[in-house]
């Protein structure tokens, strides 16, 4: 026998290797996915190392079957150092930071708009918003929705019509218009409701933050006019109500995420609920409600109305609360289509 | 692509392949908990890029991948994988298997790494000489010169080896 036969008889074959087991996948999985949210999140966000200790959500409230919180990568335990891009050097990039708060993520769950809060906060490349904290909050968080969701939104059921690949080029604002610039590959793929229903995340998403009413698409630093196959208009600036169809059945316009609000502030919104009747809550700090009541929409049962309650209540001291927004179900009397909203209560 | 999709496609390649690339790590490195990490670890690059090199035969991207990290960690750990294989702290379930694996790294300690690496490729993966040489980025006639010389090196010491598995 030769030397090199005696090697190959030594060595063996990779072909008598037995398979690996279910339970082996199982444990792969559960950390492959933490990488590849990191990777995600790391081609998204350039040469940023994510900062750490945000990866906890709390919502009191969320519509029925929405998705559970989205787990930052921070908290992943095979992803210390996100890969750099050759392009992003530490010298180049100028790093702006985001203060850490709850925000909410819009994702697709069946053909509906769904969302989940969660407490995140970090660095940005400064070259993607303007010298403006309100985009460059909003760059944050559109970074991390294209970078698409995490295990347990998946778990939830959540996905999003984002494609993969697409990056978040540039966060700029008009008035009251967030102007975002995305990589060609948000245009790529899909049929019609995939393009709406990544142009809603979009513009759910980005009109949560405070001063933002609307979101122009500009796509690879041109000002979009229409995109998809067949052409879905983004000439002018998209709101919330051009969504409606995709809307979960209560949509709050204001106030806002992270917003003060004050005694006899409006609530606004739209909704489509049954008999049209609204009820709107406020929680103080300390779990205690402090103002309920209900409004009755423009229309209900099957159509979409306008909604309007102003609040009333008072606090000893200016403290953290939220605004909870939901109906009662038709069929069981239980609170439904819930929306919560943190904000701060003025004194 | 969707996570969910990436996992449908890649279960069965994770299914076949892990055990290879474990045990290919193990006889690179003589270590099997330092195999074992490395062998995920270029399992979870390999499924990180899925999308990219899916339509492609993926075997042996993930095998470059693993040769560069087994090469890394060797650069890295020169003195402690000179030393004696560690087996603490480490539960096979194939004690046979790996005691194999690892008798197949002490008679190649003697060989560079990239040589380990070209003769577990070509006598372990049974790769063509010109696959090795695209896996490892290294011209075919360097290869060749590899393999030749890690024979020579090793046909004195490896009688013994033989003699002692029967």
């Amino acid at each position: 026998m030769s030397s090199e036969d005696r090697l190959k008889q030594m060595i063996g074959s990779s072909e008598a290797e037995p398979r690996a087991s279910k339970a082996e996948w199982t444990d792969f999985t559960r950390r492959a996915h933490g990488a590849l949210f990191t990777r995600r999140a790391a081609t998204a966000l350039g040469a940023v190392a994510l900062l750490g200790g945000v990866a906890f959500a709390a919502v009191a409230l969320r519509p029925e079957n929405s998705p559970a919180p989205i787990q930052p990568a921070a908290s992943s335990p095979a992803s210390a150092t996100p890969e750099p891009t050759p392009s992003a050097t530490e010298e180049e990039v100028q790093l702006i930071t985001v203060p850490t708060a709850e925000r909410e993520q819009w994702f697709a769950q069946g053909e509906k708009l769904s969302w989940g809060t969660t407490v995140y906060g970090g660095r940005i490349d400064g070259s993607l918003a303007t010298d403006d904290p309100v985009t460059q909050e909003a760059a944050l968080w559109l970074q991390m929705l294209v970078a698409g969701g995490s295990m347990a939104d998946q778990e939830a059921g959540a996905t999003t019509a984002i494609p993969e690949g697409t990056e978040l080029l540039h966060v700029g604002k008009e008035g009251e218009t967030l102007i975002v610039d995305l990589s060609p590959e948000f245009t790529s793929g899909g049929g019609s409701l995939s393009m709406q229903m990544r142009l809603a995340q979009v513009v759910y998403t980005g009109t949560q933050f405070q001063g933002v009413e609307s979101v122009k698409i500009w796509i690879d630093g041109e000002d979009a006019q229409s995109i998809g196959g067949e052409g879905i208009d983004v000439s002018r600036p998209l709101t919330r109500r051009d969504f409606q169809d995709l809307a979960p059945n209560i949509v709050v316009e204001s106030p806002k995420v992270g917003q003060t609000i004050s005694n006899r502030d409006l609530v606004t919104g739209f909704a489509n609920v049954f008999e049209a009747t609204v009820q709107v809550r406020i929680v103080d700090e300390d779990g205690t409600v402090i103002f309920e009541d209900f409004t009755t929409a423009t229309c209900g049962t099957g159509c979409w109305g306008d909604f309007e309650k102003q609040l009333m209540f008072a606090v000893d001291h200016a403290q953290n609360g939220r605004l909870e927004v939901f109906t009662y179900s038709a069929k069981d009397g239980t609170e439904t289509d819930a929306v919560s909203i943190p904000v701060h209560l003025a004194f | 692509m969707r996570t969910r999709d990436r996992d449908a496609e890649f279960q069965d390649f994770y299914l076949a392949e892990a055990p290879r690339l474990l045990r290919l790590a193990t006889m690179m490195t003589g270590d099997p908990a330092r195999a074992a990490d490395l062998s995920h670890d270029a399992l979870i690059k390999v499924y990180t890029r899925w999308h990219r090199i899916r339509n492609e035969d993926p075997g042996p991207f993930a095998r470059t991948v693993l040769v560069n990290l087994c090469r890394s960690a060797y650069r890295r750990k020169m003195l402690e994988l000179a030393k004696t294989p560690r087996h603490s702290g480490y539960i096979p379930d194939q004690s046979s298997r790996v005691d194999d694996a690892l008798r197949v790294a002490a008679a190649l300690s003697a060989l560079s790494p990239v040589r380990r690496a070209v003769v577990l490729l070509r006598f372990y993966e049974d790769m063509p000489e010109q696959q090795i040489a695209e896996v490892l980025g290294r011209p075919l006639n360097t290869i060749k010169s590899d393999l030749r010389r890690a024979l020579e090196t090793l046909r004195p010491m490896f009688g013994d080896t033989v003699r002692e598995t029967r």
